[in-house]
């Protein structure tokens, strides 16, 4: 299947509408603002899907099935104690006693209503008809509750998802007390967090492509989502190319959790970066896929990663000079890691210039590559994957923002048969021996 | 046999590595931090053993490694970089170099790359 960009712009503006359509069902059912907060179209392993929401907690919602003119499935979850606070807002009277069967028929009800309002937006713009299939009712681990039977797209099992990432406020502290003194109903026990909760669609692919392809007949950049597909399946490889870069300089055994790539308005990109200050590199590519490579750690990472590396111990606590010079370069030497796949595979030369230092939040941080981008870019191809240490404190976030255009071309010409190669044949993306091609 | 060694990297950090693994061996004779800098103190210095790095800014370690070949073809230009693309490693083939060692490296790599190529 091919898309041009602009189609996968319009699947975004979908899913956005889609996410607003459900967040306005919400809003009606809660009594509270419901605002979108993230939308993407994603291609993803479908095992990687529930790394992406794993907090550790426990999830509930229902998996609907939809069928008409297009098929596939769609997931909606809350966390539990978000389930609970929503719940808490549409029968206050009942949820002193509220048991489980109340807790399953509420959610899976809400949850319907508010696929419901999803579903609507896609079937209106495709002006076909979808019908949702009754709910099933989905509860437990980040991991159980993506089903396995998600409809995939080739035979890596990726999946092309729309994700929507929806937020209800708390409510506003109330302020005042009855005329006896006591606190407003429910204000003592009052929930003050947010409520946060995904919906994603899978699509199943022959009937999206064939609704897709009588919508946009004439695509004049076509994106393969095979290849699409490949690429992030070598991202994937690259960054576990990094992972070892980093485990051979620093001893620590590190693994890649996810790899993924997004597709995400310009304005969005800084949104899917983790929360708080990072240290890491940013390098620009000189060559296409152009853009920058990203690689960030936490500030305790950056010290656990940076001590491995020095060979004198630090006399300083924190973060000190030596382990900023430290993570520069082990920036620089992932950062080759993390794209030498990449050059090997499409037989091509990808220089980066010398990464540059950045310490702030990792939002800031790519917010500012975003204002460095070709200003005409109304979206973004974002490339991430993350390498964690069992055991040890080492998070770490890698990114590639390429120049859209630049990377729809490197698409363009890598041609099936290599595209295949690199996403099944891990030796493509590695360089033949220096003595050998001497 | 201690060799005459110049280091060209544009990180400290790196420079700082190499010098800790090469210096009970061989004797370091100079540092540069570009490749401009690194034709310079070769041509001052005058090493029979180059650890080069690839990407630096103002000039790269493969056009250093061309001008140094040709000034010296007999000292021996080691590229000691992250980079691992065939393509690049054809052309520091083409400019020369007499190995291609890749960080992270230990300590046995770089002794043993710098054997090789001066014993070449």
């Amino acid at each position: 299947m091919r898309v041009d960009l602009k189609t996968l712009g319009t699947f975004n503006e979908l899913a956005n509408r889609g996410a607003s359509s459900a967040a306005k069902s919400l809003s009606q059912l809660s009594d509270t603002e419901t605002t979108v907060g993230t939308t993407s179209a994603d291609l993803v392993p479908v095992g990687d899907i529930a790394d992406r929401f794993d907090s550790g907690a426990t999830f509930v919602g229902v998996e609907i099935g939809f069928e008409g003119g297009m098929e596939g499935s769609i997931v909606l979850v809350f966390d539990r104690e978000s389930a609970g606070r929503l719940l808490e807002r549409i029968v206050p009277a009942h949820w002193d006693d509220v048991d489980a069967t109340l807790d399953r028929s509420t959610v899976s009800e809400v949850s319907n209503i508010m696929i419901g309002g999803f579903v609507d937006a896609w079937a209106n713009h495709f002006d076909t008809r979808l019908q949702l299939g009754p709910p099933t009712y989905i509860a437990g681990a980040a991991a159980d509750v993506i089903p396995g039977s998600v409809p995939t797209w080739d035979e890596r099992r990726t999946a092309l998802t729309f994700t929507s990432q929806l937020q209800t406020p708390g409510p506003e502290p109330q302020s005042g007390r009855g005329s006896d003194g006591s606190e407003p109903a429910g204000a003592s026990d009052a929930p003050d967090a947010d409520i946060d909760f995904h919906i994603y669609m899978f699509p199943e692919r022959s009937s999206f492509a064939a609704v897709v392809g009588e919508a946009v007949p004439d695509q004049e950049f076509p994106i393969s989502i095979e290849k699409l597909s490949a690429f992030t399946e070598m991202t994937k490889r690259g960054a576990g190319r990094a992972a070892d870069k980093l485990s051979g300089m620093t001893g620590i055994q590190t693994d890649v959790e996810v790899g993924r790539t997004t597709f995400v308005p310009i304005e969005d990109v800084s949104r899917r970066a983790a929360t708080g200050h990072r240290i890491g590199s940013v390098a620009p590519l000189q060559a296409a896929p152009g853009g920058f490579i990203v690689i960030l750690f936490d500030e305790a990472s950056a010290i656990t990663v940076g001590d491995a590396l020095l060979p004198i111990e630090s006399d300083e606590d924190g973060l000190t000079d030596q382990h900023r010079s430290a993570i520069e370069e082990i920036g620089n030497i992932m950062t080759s890691g993390f794209i030498d796949g990449w050059a090997n595979a499409l037989d091509r030369k990808i220089q980066h210039d010398p990464p540059e230092l950045v310490e702030d939040s990792a939002a800031v941080t790519l917010a500012s590559l975003v204002d460095r981008l070709d200003a005409s870019q109304e979206h973004a191809f974002l490339l991430d994957a993350t390498v964690r240490a069992a055991g040890r404190e080492i998070n770490c976030d890698l990114y590639a923002i390429p120049d859209e255009r630049s990377f729809q071309e490197v698409l363009g010409e890598m041609t099936m048969t290599e595209a295949r190669a690199a996403a099944s044949d891990p030796d493509e993306l590695e360089p033949a021996a220096y003595d050998d091609l001497r | 046999m201690a060799e005459n060694v110049l280091i060209v990297d544009d990180s400290d950090f790196m420079r700082n590595l190499l010098r800790e693994i090469l210096d009970e061996e061989h004797q370091i004779v100079g540092e540069a931090e570009n490749g401009v800098e690194a034709v310079e103190r070769y041509k001052e210095s005058e090493p029979n053993v180059v650890m080069m790095d690839i990407a630096m800014p103002i000039r790269d370690g493969i056009d250093a490694t061309a001008e140094i070949k040709e000034e010296g073809p007999g000292t021996s230009v080691i590229m000691c970089t992250s980079v691992e693309q065939e393509e690049m490693m054809k052309e520091a083939i083409k400019a020369g170099a007499d190995g291609y060692i890749t960080k992270p490296f230990q300590k046995p790599n770089v002794l043993e790359a710098i054997d090789d190529a001066v014993n070449a």
